[in-house]
């Protein structure tokens, strides 16, 4: 993803954090997975 | 409850304000001489009112009107004219509103410390962290600065200062309690819930905060249960924690509970779906003021809003539908099982200028070992409740019950058989010398 620095490093540094672990979210698996919850995912 | 006329009840608890708020820093609000007047128009607890006359802790993220709700932070304010849903519920109920609660600044922490307000301290050791973001809840009840407390977990902001400080807390059903007057801080998350003494307190308030008729006090149950404790989180578990832990589950075998171990989805899928998702709420939250209240921020919080501002909509998607996945991942590690057992704060409460936690033998940051075994939980939408389970070396030690949606009674009926087998938990010495 196209991130902008903010500016500052703390920030900057968060926001690396947030893109590497985000790396680790593939897509694999997520065929027909909808981002929405309730009760369903439940017996 | 003590059964005390709700006037010198209110007075007790305010005397209480007095001595130790000072130091402990629970209370960033404090209304006595309202509280004081409700006191007197209070009446007696009945069906009704079952809460009547006693005095309660809101942390400062909930809308109470008549006070002001700063989230902790330095510059924000708002001055509410209507309650909360929750705080509305708990005033039908009779309950008074002693003052609001400290919390980490917009609830956006785990440790109960506020660099501009102050921070909240343990109350089994001032030196020690509260945990939380509901610290001033926490503290106020363990200290008898309250009865009991409300505040919000999102992340674990109620179960981590109810571990710290001895006390039964409740991350509700998500969506139980309705969150309308409460400030979100990442709205796919955010829960109200209690802070109790007991489980018998607990349950009361949820009754009254969702809004059911109050019920009897909750039977406990140990027999015939089946329960899973979670191998990975009691792997992440300090050694005199995590023995503890087995310790009581044994206990609730040796009650008639069949305790088997279970395995449950990697907790650092977790972290990584909780702080994208997270980062991404809470900054679209804050958009609105950002930009021109940046600089009044506390400093790791501006920096974790700066960030989440950066993140795509298609990153954010992409995590929320891997949480759906682990969600259906930790039902199908449930399957068979009533609840799973696991460690709250995997350690005792630590001190207050710590930056790191050694969990044998190791060195861990603070802020991510604090959360290891409640941020998983947290991307259910499953109740969980840290009951007190005994102290190490003075300090209390917490143990998470996590349940299917909708299954709090059934939690608080566990926790009501842990607080049989661990007896009551000690409390703080200084909240008793007077």
């Amino acid at each position: 993803m196209a991130a902008k620095g903010s500016g500052d490093e703390a920030a900057d540094a968060e926001l690396a954090q947030l893109l590497a672990l985000a790396a680790t979210l593939s897509e694999q698996g997520l065929e027909g997975v909808e981002p929405v919850f309730g009760p369903q995912d439940w017996e | 409850m003590s059964g005390a006329a709700p006037e010198a009840t209110v007075e007790a608890a305010l005397a209480q304000v007095e001595r130790l708020n000072p130091e402990l820093n629970a209370y960033l609000h404090v209304d006595a001489a309202g509280s004081l007047a409700a006191a007197r128009e209070a009446g007696t607890p009945n069906a009704e009112r079952p809460l009547a006359g006693v005095p309660i802790c809101v942390k400062d993220v909930i809308d109470v009107a008549g006070m002001p709700t700063t989230a902790g932070a330095a510059g924000w304010r708002r001055d509410p004219v209507a309650d909360a849903v929750a705080v509305a519920r708990l005033r039908a109920g009779g309950a008074i509103v002693i003052g609001k609660g400290n919390t980490n600044e917009f609830a956006y922490g785990i440790d109960g410390k506020n660099p501009s307000r102050g921070d909240c301290r343990n109350p089994y050791d001032p030196e020690r962290l509260s945990g939380g973001s509901s610290s001033g809840p926490a503290v106020a009840t363990a200290t008898a600065m309250a009865w009991a407390g409300i505040g919000t977990d999102t992340t674990g902001s109620i179960r981590a200062p109810a571990s710290l400080c001895g006390l039964v807390g409740v991350r509700t059903t998500r969506g139980l309690i309705p969150t309308p007057g409460v400030v979100p801080l990442a709205w796919s998350y955010d829960t109200v819930g209690p802070l109790a003494r007991t489980a018998a307190d607990a349950a009361l308030l949820l009754d009254v905060l969702t809004g059911r008729p109050a019920g009897a006090a909750p039977r406990p149950q140990a027999a015939g249960l089946r329960l899973g404790l979670a191998s990975e989180l009691l792997a992440l578990a300090d050694e005199p924690v995590a023995a503890r832990i087995r310790a009581t589950a044994e206990a609730l075998a040796a009650a008639g509970a069949a305790v088997e171990e279970r395995s449950v989805p990697d907790p650092a899928r977790a972290t990584a779906i909780h702080r994208i998702v997270q980062a991404a709420e809470a900054a679209t939250v804050h958009a609105p003021w950002f930009d021109e209240q940046r600089d009044r921020y506390a400093p790791d919080v501006r920096a974790r809003l700066e960030a989440g501002r950066q993140l795509s909509a298609e990153v954010y998607l992409r995590a929320q539908r891997h949480r759906r996945l682990f969600t259906r991942d930790f039902a199908a590690a449930m399957r068979g099982v009533d609840a799973i057992v696991a460690p709250s704060v995997p350690f005792t409460a630590p001190p207050l200028d710590a930056t790191e936690v050694t969990i044998n033998g190791k060195a861990q940051p603070m802020r991510p070992a604090l959360l290891s075994c409640l941020l998983p939980i947290s991307q259910l939408d499953c109740p969980a409740v840290s009951v007190p389970v005994g102290t190490i070396d003075g300090l209390p030690v917490g143990m998470q019950l996590i349940g299917r949606p909708g299954s709090e009674e059934l939690l608080l009926g566990i926790a009501a058989a842990i607080e049989e087998i661990s007896g009551p938990t000690p409390e703080p010495a200084m909240a008793r010398d007077s």
